[in-house]
């Protein structure tokens, strides 16, 4: 089912134009990667995505409704976000931050009510960070923090949920679990993941559908085995690459080469 | 999520805070006495006041307290409410914990309003006030509606702009009133009393004009309590969470900045309490904004009655600017907290 759809989306920071008319289809329960090189403009898509900026031109709807014409709180009803700076600032702790994704169905003054609290539970129990609710935020490893706020996307109940670079600053086995958390939560639970990332090696095995970006605008789209190839990638990020298909992931392997010695 | 323990910080605080309102109206030259002084106090009140008799109390101890002391117990009360609850919005609003209520070049504002009116002398009046309040009180409106028109751009507010412009217009009023200063000593110590801070001048037309900006500028500031924490994560997380973070930063800003204004107009620019009791008050409540600031609220409106009530007693008849008394009572306190938090290396 098809849940958002992008048309000809344009942004430009002042006279910088940044998008140049992207179109994306986006279904439901299907974890999407978002690659291209730095600059490209994928985190400044996500930021139009979850109404941060607004489009200097084109439209993102959800089924069939305009984000622009939703309220704040609407809009985050449908789309969570889990920022690439996970600074959070104050000492809040996690079940506070957790908590902070239930914003969306609450004016300024009620309480959170039971269906909050489980809702809270359930993200808590999806992303195994029930153990730490009572810890601050700041006091966490990256990948616990990364959970947590995973988590607090969670919360938010929306069917799409954003994630910038989300394990761009992690070790390989915390690189793995968010990425499993990730493509477990499209898979299971329905979500539709938005992933902007930078490896591509990851990208190859845990997405589903990848869009290649180059400045500003799409320049390839398709299941990664279609994608991920060495003429593309060439095209995309001006770097030789070796790619093949590897027996143990099931999925293709992309070596960059260097340029200082060419073996191959 | 709220601790049931609130219930009794909130009882302490404002128990404290009536406890203190009845000694201080009691303390001063005239020296009534803790009893007497709530006999007095409470025989003005409907209902109970009936029970209570006075009579054997002279006559000028009534005035003493109703016309003289109580307008400024007050004051101070009010003051100190404004200026802590909008302590702990810039910090939260700034993520900065070295924000305080002057962020925004309110209180040089202020200042070179309040200098102003001194040199063009105190004669004049507009509804029963000195020119001075007036002045001031216009010197932060300019200010701060400056700084803030630097800062903004499409709507969006850019927070370091918005610091590093306040940064910049205190700069400018400090020279201009530097300026002032050298141009007429005669007002110089004036002036930099008033930089200290003062009750003095406080009377009932005083409250009566704090107590609306505070009264409901509290109220707003605090319904977005929770607001504010989400807001205190960053603007972009905010804006994924269903807030509308830069038009709910304008209303927080131009509620905060008239309740600094009207509080340093009556008073002078009271450093520290600001800055300070918010933070005393996270070492105990954590950063969440629904306890801090109506805890940070009534502290700071103890805090600094009873730093008003030193600043009129320790040397009477002679007065010590408040300013002076908030640093030397609150100083030690606050580094003794320091000294024992293990939250230290995250303020």
């Amino acid at each position: 089912m098809k849940i958002m759809e992008i048309r000809d989306l344009h942004y430009s920071y002042g006279p910088l134009s940044v998008l140049k008319g992207v179109d994306m289809d986006f279904y439901k329960g299907t974890f999407y990667g978002i690659l291209g090189p730095n600059g490209c403009g994928k985190s400044t898509l996500l930021k139009n995505l979850y109404g941060y900026l607004k489009p200097s031109k084109g439209s993102i709807t959800l089924s069939g409704k305009n984000i622009r014409n939703m309220n704040p709180r609407e809009r985050a009803r449908n789309i969570a976000y889990v920022p690439q700076d996970s600074h959070v600032g104050f000492d809040f702790s996690v079940l506070d931050v957790i908590a902070m994704g239930r914003n969306p169905y609450h004016s300024a003054l009620d309480n959170l009510g039971s269906a909050d609290i489980a809702q809270i539970e359930k993200a808590m129990r999806e992303t195994s960070t029930e153990h730490l609710r009572n810890k601050s935020i700041n006091e966490l490893s990256g990948g616990e923090k990364q959970r947590a706020l995973i988590a607090r996307a969670f919360a938010q109940d929306s069917d799409i949920i954003l994630m910038d670079e989300p394990v761009s600053m992690l070790d390989i086995n915390h690189q793995i679990e968010i990425m499993d958390l990730a493509r477990n939560l499209a898979d299971k639970m329905n979500k539709t993941i938005v992933c902007v990332m930078h490896d591509l090696n990851l990208a190859a095995q845990y997405t589903q559908h990848i869009f290649l970006m180059k400045d500003g605008v799409v320049v390839g789209a398709g299941i990664p085995d279609e994608v991920l190839d060495a003429g593309i990638i060439k095209d995309v990020y001006g770097a030789e690459v070796y790619v093949e298909s590897n027996e143990t992931t099931k999925s293709r392997i992309v070596i960059p080469l260097s340029r200082r010695n060419n073996s191959l | 999520m709220k601790k049931k323990a609130d219930v009794w910080i909130y009882i302490f605080l404002f128990a404290s805070l009536l406890a203190a309102m009845v000694f201080s109206a009691g303390k001063g030259s005239a020296d009534i006495g803790f009893m007497d002084s709530m006999k007095i106090l409470l025989s003005r009140l409907p209902v109970i006041g009936k029970a209570i008799d006075i009579n054997n109390l002279p006559d000028t101890y009534s005035t003493i307290i109703f016309s003289l002391r109580l307008p400024r117990i007050l004051t101070a009360v009010l003051c100190g409410t404004g200026l802590s609850i909008c302590g702990v919005l810039f910090q939260g609003m700034f993520r900065n914990p070295m924000a305080d209520p002057y962020v925004l070049g309110i209180s040089s504002g202020a200042v070179l309003g309040a200098a102003i009116a001194f040199v063009i002398g105190t004669q004049a009046s507009l509804f029963n006030f000195g020119l001075v309040p007036l002045f001031a009180f216009a010197g932060a409106i300019i200010a701060t509606t400056v700084v803030y028109l630097i800062a903004q751009k499409k709507g969006h507010l850019s927070t370091n702009i918005l610091i590093l412009s306040g940064i910049a217009i205190g700069f400018l009023c400090s020279s201009l009133i530097s300026l002032i200063i050298i141009a007429s000593r005669e007002q110089a110590q004036r002036i930099i009393f008033w930089t200290l801070g003062s009750m003095t001048g406080s009377s009932w037309n005083t409250v009566l004009v704090m107590l609306p900006f505070i009264l409901i500028g509290s109220l707003v500031l605090l319904l977005n309590a929770g607001n504010l924490n989400i807001l205190s994560t960053g603007d972009e997380t905010a804006v994924s969470l269903g807030i509308n973070a830069s038009s709910l930063k304008k209303l927080l800003l131009v509620v905060a900045s008239l309740v600094t204004a009207v509080s340093v107009c009556f008073c002078g620019t009271i450093g520290f309490v600001g800055l300070i009791i918010p933070h005393a008050v996270r070492f105990i409540t954590g950063p969440d904004h629904r306890r801090l600031m109506p805890i940070s609220a009534l502290a700071g409106a103890l805090f600094l009655l009873l730093c008003d009530t030193a600043a009129r007693t320790l040397f009477a008849p002679q007065e010590i600017p408040i300013g002076v008394i908030t640093s030397l009572l609150g100083v030690p306190f606050f580094i003794s907290l320091l000294v024992r938090s293990k939250r230290r290396a995250v303020i």
